[in-house]
């Protein structure tokens, strides 16, 4: 449940403000410890920012959110105030014990404290500040006895599937552990407390199924998207002494069944490219591939499969829930072909419309989504002003920075503008990925990418013709990057 | 408006703080120590405090040098946390010289 404040640089509001940052921080599920951590920090930066953003005598306003996942608590200020530049404040403690000098200080408080911190200076849209903390459960390992979770299920010759519960946490993290071991990309999987919490709290729906002992022996979920109504076909998992007994396909037809009962209009599967098998799985289900996502997590190593460590990419499979027999958006005039081709291929038919003569705005509108454990950041354009290419260009080079990996753009295909940002988008070195359907408030976006490590594509390997079309216009332009073609 | 209150015990100043000690109340404490002169040591008590900030860290370098002593009462968690700020500031002598009371055991 993301919150928002709009705060005066007063300082009499230091106070109440990290108060409640603590108190949400408990209640989103850190412990004292780290709440504790995370109101020290906010309460560095936030002073920083009424005692130095503005003119002494300035009334000045900043803005506070504050969210929270299954994994962490993180606190977003955005401010307006005077440009700060962060190496310039470096802390010193000969200037502190010889001067005084506390300059620099409160930001090195703040950084060694959090799990993450983010700056990015955005020029006339003021700075923003990303504070991020962990939150701490146990591991399935600091649970049970590895002998306990290890311990194969015996074969079964009944099966019953059924609805996922809060009691289901600790065996889904035990067959997670079981058939992944410390792979599966997802940590939170790991911690039955965190299992526990999103399905209480109605993040996911999913199933389990069970042999006759009522042993867990498959497990597969849906994941809302937090920014549009369709869902993620992100958690799976089968005992490895049950698979091959057609336990994926009941549990994947379940889900099916239960996300038209909810009323989502797609599902989503980013299935890995180390191997095809999940791509395969989609296939048989009726996803379409729409994009190839280069990088989007961290590289791992996947049991039985041989691989070089690399970045792991993703094919974005899109199954539509609703119909949609026509679809007008704005083609841009370099990728006009392959979107119609995935258009074709999703059953829609698509209309390009024609850019009107029409005065972009001189503000853009753009959200941030960071994934800290993936290393990855997905820019959301919400609407494109005149500053759209200097906005992206200070992100990216923030995230850069921060070390992010993979850098990823949004871009509304209902909006004119669109087709003139392209080009300067590719300048800078971004690429196509593809089509993402209905990802944003129920509109479908264009995704573009950066690469920041070369990448093999010899081992993305892909299924689908579309998957392999897709693969093929995305080889093109990353051969066409400029530090790409002198390497090649 | 802040909640302290003190008292004053020939040159020794007792402090009672509830919540942090931070900037707000910083400038508090140098408004009290301007009006109370020749002050050598000084007792903070901090009840329902999560932490002193790097401007509260300041205030007691400051003192430090001035050459009054201090002893700050709190609860355990509290000087961890205390402890790991001081570390991160490399202060340790500001560590050693601050006189430590557990409050509530």
């Amino acid at each position: 449940m993301e919150l928002s404040l709009k705060l005066s640089n007063n300082p009499l509001l230091i106070e109440p403000t990290v108060d409640f940052v603590y108190r949400y921080s408990l209640n989103a599920g850190l412990d004292i410890e780290s709440a504790k951590e995370l109101s020290l920090a906010f309460n560095e930066i936030l002073t920083d920012i009424v005692l130095f953003a503005f003119e002494p005598e300035e009334k000045g306003f900043f803005e506070v959110k504050i969210d929270y996942t299954l994994n962490e608590v993180e606190v977003i200020i955005h401010e307006l105030g005077e440009p700060f530049d962060p190496d310039r404040h470096k802390y010193s403690p000969e200037k502190a014990k010889k001067e005084l000098n506390f300059d620099g200080a409160g930001f090195l408080v703040a950084k060694n404290l959090l799990d993450d911190f983010l700056f990015i200076f955005k020029g006339r849209e003021g700075k923003e500040f990303r504070l991020v903390k962990k939150i701490k459960h146990p591991h399935i390992t600091e649970l049970f006895k590895e002998e306990e979770i290890k311990e194969e299920t015996g074969k079964a010759v009944e099966y019953t599937i059924s609805h996922i519960t809060e009691d289901d946490a600790e065996d889904i993290a035990k067959l997670i552990y079981r058939a992944y071991g410390y792979t599966y990309p997802k940590e939170e999987m790991y911690y039955p407390e965190k299992i526990k919490n999103a399905i209480r709290e109605g993040k996911k729906f999913g199933v389990i199924v069970r042999n006759e002992k009522g042993e867990a022996v498959g497990y597969f979920a849906v994941i809302f998207s937090t920014d549009s109504n369709i869902g993620e076909v992100g958690e799976v998992v089968v005992s490895p002494k049950h698979r091959g007994k057609g336990l994926m396909k009941m549990m994947m037809k379940a889900l099916i069944d239960m996300a038209k009962i909810k009323g989502l209009l797609g599902l989503f599967g980013e299935a890995v490219t180390v191997h095809t098998v999940s791509q395969k799985v989609n296939e048989k289900f009726g996803f379409k591939s729409t994009a190839l996502v280069l990088g989007f997590f961290p590289p791992a190593k996947y049991k039985g499969f041989q691989h070089k460590p690399q970045r792991v990419s993703v094919v974005i499979d899109f199954l539509p829930l609703s119909e949609r027999k026509n679809v007008k958006v704005f083609l841009p005039k370099d990728y006009s072909r392959i979107l119609k081709d995935i258009y074709k291929n999703l059953g829609i038919n698509v209309i390009n419309l024609r850019a009107k003569k029409e005065k972009i705005s001189e503000k853009s509108i753009i959200s941030l989504a960071v994934n800290y454990n993936f290393s990855s950041a997905v820019l959301i354009v919400r609407k494109f002003g005149s500053d759209f290419i200097e906005r992206v260009k200070r992100k990216v080079k923030s995230l850069k920075e921060k070390g992010i990996k993979g850098i990823y753009i949004d871009l509304p295909l209902n909006q004119q503008w669109i087709k003139e940002f392209i080009p300067l988008l590719k300048k800078e070195d971004f690429i196509f990925a593809g089509l993402m359907p209905l990802f944003h408030r129920e509109k479908d976006y264009l995704r573009m990418q950066m690469i920041s490590e070369p990448v093999d594509f010899k081992q993305i390997h892909v299924h689908s013709q579309m998957a392999k079309k897709i693969k093929r216009k995305v080889y093109k332009e990353y051969k066409g990057l400029k530090n790409v073609s002198d390497k090649l | 408006m802040y909640q302290i209150s003190y008292e004053r015990e020939k040159n020794s100043l007792r402090v009672y703080i509830e919540g942090e000690l931070n900037y707000p109340k910083v400038r508090f404490l140098e408004t009290i120590l301007k009006k109370e002169k020749d002050i050598s040591e000084i007792h903070i008590f901090l009840t329902c405090g999560k932490f002193i900030d790097t401007e509260g860290i300041k205030f007691l370098y400051r003192l430090k040098k001035e050459g009054i002593g201090i002893s700050i009462y709190s609860d355990r968690s509290f000087f961890k946390l205390f402890d790991k700020e001081l570390d991160i500031l490399s202060l340790e002598e500001l560590k050693k010289f601050i006189k430590k009371g557990v409050l509530n055991g």
